[in-house]
């Protein structure tokens, strides 16, 4: 009796689609915990926890709009552009509060473009952000000359702007701002989805749009909040990296769709949309942060990281569709 | 005639999933003729020529090809044996040109010039004009189904099988269509077609076999049927003939008002009123624009002409959210499409209607709402977290509409509201929908099963070809009356 109630409880944990990501993560932590020196204190830990703020972010945004059943290619542009306008704005002498805030505009602006363009005119996502990426980063290059911006050579100091200097460098109850920001957003995430009718409506549109749309679903609003947020989200990424960074350079952010694309995907969220969770989510950016920790501390060069990564994103890809075939098989 | 025969079906047997499709099928197409293959709508027809075709290929009996015992495992084996399908639905490479297409998967096999020829040839004999080049996008439905004709016969082949090939063609196409199949015939091709149109079938074919419920009726010769003879051959099933009580709804409150609603190609000057308590079922063949018509009282086709009242009151439907709102519930003939949320549970799909304009998803509350509808419309369920996939059609079908309940419609739209499901559950549904009726819902059911309209509505509206052509008390009619109509007989 007892061992069949471990068996149904096991079986019950393996059935949980992160559990094996889970499993995969652990397993990594202890691995590193055991080869590299310095890994496993709370500082590195922190360290880790706030390297891996950014792509967390960003990952709560791609991660909604592909629950949905769409992908968000303008992230890493949104990201660059906000970056580079915030810092021009503080350059200019605007007020940091109102700088932020014109910035997070701007990713709900590009967010909203990309909603309209999907949602009215019926353009693949894909095509839709693919096309608003090239678009904002040569608004970027084109307002920059070129140019980075470096916020120290404007004027822009610790000692002039204190709050912009805090929300990316400083620590609040000894926890990373970044981090922070990113337990913030992950909260705020996990409540719209797993708590709200709107994020119920997002996983229904991803599965079965039409079944939905029938259903009373008002399935253009709901994809247009997926894009805004994940817009909103983009900058906020961008904002804080300004301030950790201090300066930014106008092709900022090229290429980081596809880091948060491999971490969304390693977290069991499904290319066709419909499925996917917070939790699988974070774990997925946690590999992301432990992998390049543990190996830098080990002394490996950046290059295998790369490498890594590649292999683990298949792997996990291998490892969802092989447990839902034998899920399939045994008619569960 | 029989050692002439260029097919001979010996004891065809089908089953899928518990039902009969094809019991015990026996007859003979004898070379050169047109051959009529007729039946209601989920006869066998299809499954017929899909085991001819080497579509399906398990399947009981034996087929003889010219004397020769056969068995085709996949549609290439059919093809290369000289038989070819053209489908109802078109198969055609949109973006490719006539050569292409007609040559598609054979390319290798002859050089562009030997193509062309061929083609030219084919068109020749047939009297068929087309350039070659244009993508065949650019072609009409009547032109693609042409080309589809000489992809089917570039090859020598010895049977020519179309399904339906009429069905969305106009008056002179058809005329156009049936002078190829003559021509085709005199260069000695044998040709089986299905037809839901009477007056064709009787001009065109040869001789006529008729298929019910899985059985092979009869095959006779067309000379000397009459329309109303192969109706009665069709439709004779003894079915038991039970209808509601009839009742008086003159005095009941009209719930919807539906005034020469248009949407051409699919329906004309659609008119018709349901009253509260009311079960109106809609008759039809394929295509006569039935599903059209509902859909866009729900709002799911767009713009249309015409007028539509809800309830006394002028009433636009653009988007199923609003209908919702004023109380119309649907349930779609595609299950899997239009009905089911395929990833989510069970709670979500009960619920989603339900709770659409709540802010906050809050588990326990909506959990308790969802054991409540599956309580009351007995779904047999394991838990609340399992995928609706898993649970049967029957019960899948009894989450919908405890979905659209959650709303208390006035007016429940439902097309096919039992294909797929068993027949226990068959029961069930429209035990539900008679306590639906007798509760004041107006309940408006399209079906492709006559008897299942016949016993379980008030009225039935037949449809054909895009107008509404009669209608009837379901306790006056029998199935000849309203299959006559339906095929205009």
């Amino acid at each position: 009796m007892n061992n069949l109630n471990v068996v149904r409880v096991a079986r019950a944990a393996f059935s949980k689609r992160e559990t094996g990501i889970i499993v995969a993560f652990l397993a990594l932590c202890l691995v590193f915990a055991l080869i590299a020196p310095g890994f496993a204190n709370l500082t590195n830990l922190l360290n880790i926890g706030r390297q891996v703020a950014i792509l967390g972010i960003l990952a709560c945004g791609l991660g909604t709009v592909m629950i949905s059943g769409n992908i968000d290619l303008s992230i890493g542009a949104i990201y660059g552009l906000t970056s580079v306008l915030v810092a021009m704005m503080l350059s200019a002498g605007l007020d940091t509060g109102f700088a932020i805030l014109l910035g997070l505009l701007v990713g709900m602006a590009a967010g909203a473009l990309n909603g309209f363009f999907v949602v009215k005119t019926g353009v693949n996502s894909f095509i839709a952000t693919f096309g608003m990426s090239y678009i904002l980063r040569g608004i970027a290059l084109i307002i920059t000359s070129g140019y980075p911006i470096t916020l120290a050579l404007k004027g822009v100091t610790n000692e002039t702007h204190p709050v912009f200097h805090f929300i990316g460098q400083g620590y609040f109850l000894g926890l990373p701002m970044q981090f922070i920001f990113l337990l913030i957003v992950v909260l705020i995430t996990y409540f719209i989805l797993h708590r709200t009718i709107l994020g119920t409506h997002i996983f229904a549109i991803g599965g079965s749009e039409r079944a939905a749309y029938v259903s009373g679903v008002k399935v253009g609003r709901v994809r247009m909040f997926t894009f805004i947020f994940s817009g909103v989200l983009a900058s906020l990424s961008g904002i804080l990296s300004l301030s950790f960074i201090g300066s930014v350079i106008p092709t900022a952010g090229t290429g980081m769709e596809f880091d948060v694309f491999a971490a969304v995907i390693i977290g069991g969220t499904s290319m066709s949309g419909g499925i996917g969770s917070v939790v699988g989510m974070m774990v997925g950016v946690l590999i992301f942060g432990v992998i390049r920790n543990g190996l830098v501390l080990l002394g490996v060069t950046a290059f295998w990281q790369t490498l890594i990564i590649g292999i683990i994103t298949i792997g996990a890809v291998v490892y969802d569709s092989m447990v839902q075939r034998s899920r399939a098989r045994m008619g569960g | 005639m029989s050692q002439a025969a260029v097919v001979r079906f010996k004891n065809i047997g089908k089953s899928f999933a518990g039902t009969r499709a094809l019991d015990g099928v026996s007859f003979e197409v004898a070379k050169g003729e047109i051959h009529a293959l007729l039946g209601e709508n989920g006869a066998g027809k299809s499954t017929l020529l899909k085991i001819l075709g080497g579509e399906i290929q398990h399947y009981e009996g034996e087929i003889e090809i010219e004397g020769k015992k056969t068995r085709f495992g996949s549609p290439l084996e059919a093809h290369s044996a000289g038989i070819s399908i053209v489908h109802q639905e078109l198969n055609l490479c949109n973006n490719l040109n006539v050569v292409d297409n007609v040559f598609l998967g054979k390319e290798r096999k002859f050089k562009k010039a030997e193509k062309v020829n061929m083609i030219r040839e084919k068109m020749k004999l047939l009297e068929i004009y087309l350039p070659l080049n244009l993508p065949v996008a650019h072609f009409s439905v009547a032109q693609k189904q042409m080309i589809e004709i000489i992809k089917a016969t570039i090859n020598e082949i010895k049977l020519l099988i179309m399904d339906e090939p009429t069905s969305a063609l106009n008056s002179t196409e058809v005329e156009k269509l049936f002078m190829l199949m003559k021509k085709m015939k005199s260069s000695g091709v044998t040709i089986m077609f299905v037809s839901h149109r009477l007056e064709e079938v009787l001009q065109i074919a040869d001789r006529i076999t008729v298929l019910r419920d899985g059985k092979h009726i009869d095959t006779v010769p067309a000379a000397g049927m009459t329309k109303s003879k192969l109706v009665s051959m069709m439709v004779g099933r003894e079915i038991v003939h039970k209808p509601r009580p009839v009742r008086d709804f003159s005095k009941e409150k009209t719930v919807l008002e539906v005034k020469n609603l248009s949407k051409p190609p699919f329906f004309q000057n659609c008119s018709f009123e349901i009253k509260r308590g009311e079960i109106v079922g809609i008759a039809g063949l394929e295509g006569c624009g039935r599903f059209e018509l509902v859909q866009t009282v729900y709002g799911l086709q767009g713009r249309f002409a015409g007028q539509i009242l809800f309830d006394g009151k002028a009433f636009h439907p653009k988007d199923p959210n609003r209908s919702i709102e004023l109380g119309i519930g649907f349930i779609g003939q595609e299950r899997k499409e239009t009905g089911i949320l395929s990833k989510m549970n069970l709670i979500a799909n009960v619920t989603i209607t339900l709770s659409r304009n709540d802010f906050l998803f809050r588990k326990k509350v909506a959990a308790a709402r969802a054991t409540e509808i599956l309580r009351d419309l007995n779904v047999k369920y394991g838990s609340l977290h399992q995928l609706i996939t898993s649970l049967s059609g029957g019960n899948q079908q009894k989450c919908i509409i405890g979905r659209i309940l959650s709303q208390n419609p006035k007016l429940i739209i439902m097309e096919e509201p039992t294909r797929g499901i068993d027949v226990g559950s068959k029961e069930e549904i429209f035990k539900i929908v008679k306590q639906l009726a007798s509760r004041g819902v107006a309940i408006l059911i399209v079906s492709s099963e006559l008897p299942e309209l016949m016993n379980e509505c008030d009225r039935i509206l037949v449809m054909k070809s895009g107008r509404i052509v009669g209608e009837v008390f379901a306790s006056e009619t029998s199935q000849e009356e309203i299959m006559s109509m339906a095929t205009g007989s």
